[in-house]
């Protein structure tokens, strides 16, 4: 019975994820810096932030590893940013980006599991060299959502 | 292997995935979970034990089973996160807070 019900969750799940939604660019600078805060000014979810990022840190093996923080700009008046352009010259939005400077772009308002993501982009950027833009890493899917695999001890 | 694992599948992959959550407490509350995979490994390998599933394999056939859940385990997390299941209903906020400096 418990197998049906866990079933019927993995479907509205699945079409609550493929729902489309409209995107629209956020250009304000809201916060721009360190992922912790800067010397002046830190932001509600910094605290978050960085769990999250060390989180995916821990779940790809690096929690040993001495590699620096990304840095965060939050922006402000939309709900994607600009990521690059299109094939047609149009801008390509995203829920959030990172680029080779080690700087993670999201929309205030997004979505906090966006910076797993993101995080495991830089991650792999501290690692390899390679952020890995296409996503055939395997870290995408174990590390970067709202559950992480880890083989600590306890 | 593949065939005794096709007949023992419906026993095993609802345990597998109550173990997941139970452990991590994924369903009630609905919260980030961490999973620390060879807790669930030590959990999923006791309940076989107790349901008799290894009496007759010698340990390699224990470990291809072993080895077949970890992948399993692997799929249903990376299945949680790509449907979005456990997604954090939390937003990010930048709203600058000016940092309190001590006066020296």
């Amino acid at each position: 019975m418990i197998f049906y019900k866990i079933l019927l969750i993995f479907s509205i799940g699945l079409i609550a994820s493929c729902a489309a939604m409209d995107l629209t660019p956020a250009t304000e600078v809201a916060y721009e810096g360190e992922l912790i805060g800067n010397e002046d000014f830190t932001y509600p979810s910094a605290g978050k932030v960085l769990e999250m990022c060390l989180t995916a840190k821990t779940c790809m093996g690096l929690s040993q590893t001495d590699y620096p923080l990304p840095k965060i700009r939050g922006l402000r008046g939309g709900n994607a940013v600009e990521c690059g352009v299109n094939e047609d010259g149009t801008p390509k939005l995203k829920e959030g980006c990172y680029s080779a400077d080690g700087f993670i772009t999201v929309p205030e308002g997004g979505d906090l599991d966006v910076i797993s993501h993101e995080c495991v982009h830089h991650w792999l950027m501290q690692s390899t060299g390679d952020p890995d833009p296409l996503h055939s890493s395997k870290f995408f899917l174990t590390c970067a959502g709202g559950l992480s695999l880890t083989e600590d001890a306890e | 292997m593949w065939k005794e694992l096709f007949k023992i599948a419906p026993d095993l992959i609802p345990i597998i995935i109550q173990t997941v959550m139970d452990l991590e407490q994924v369903v009630t509350g609905i919260k980030r979970g961490e999973i620390r995979k060879s807790r669930v490994m030590n959990i999923i390998s006791n309940i076989l034990d107790t349901k008799d599933y290894f009496l007759n394999r010698d340990s390699g056939g224990q470990l291809e089973i072993l080895n077949l859940v970890s992948m399993f385990v692997d799929v249903l997390v990376s299945t949680f996160n790509y449907t979005g299941l456990f997604k954090s209903t939390e937003s990010l906020d930048f709203t600058p807070i000016p940092v309190n400096k001590e006066e020296s």
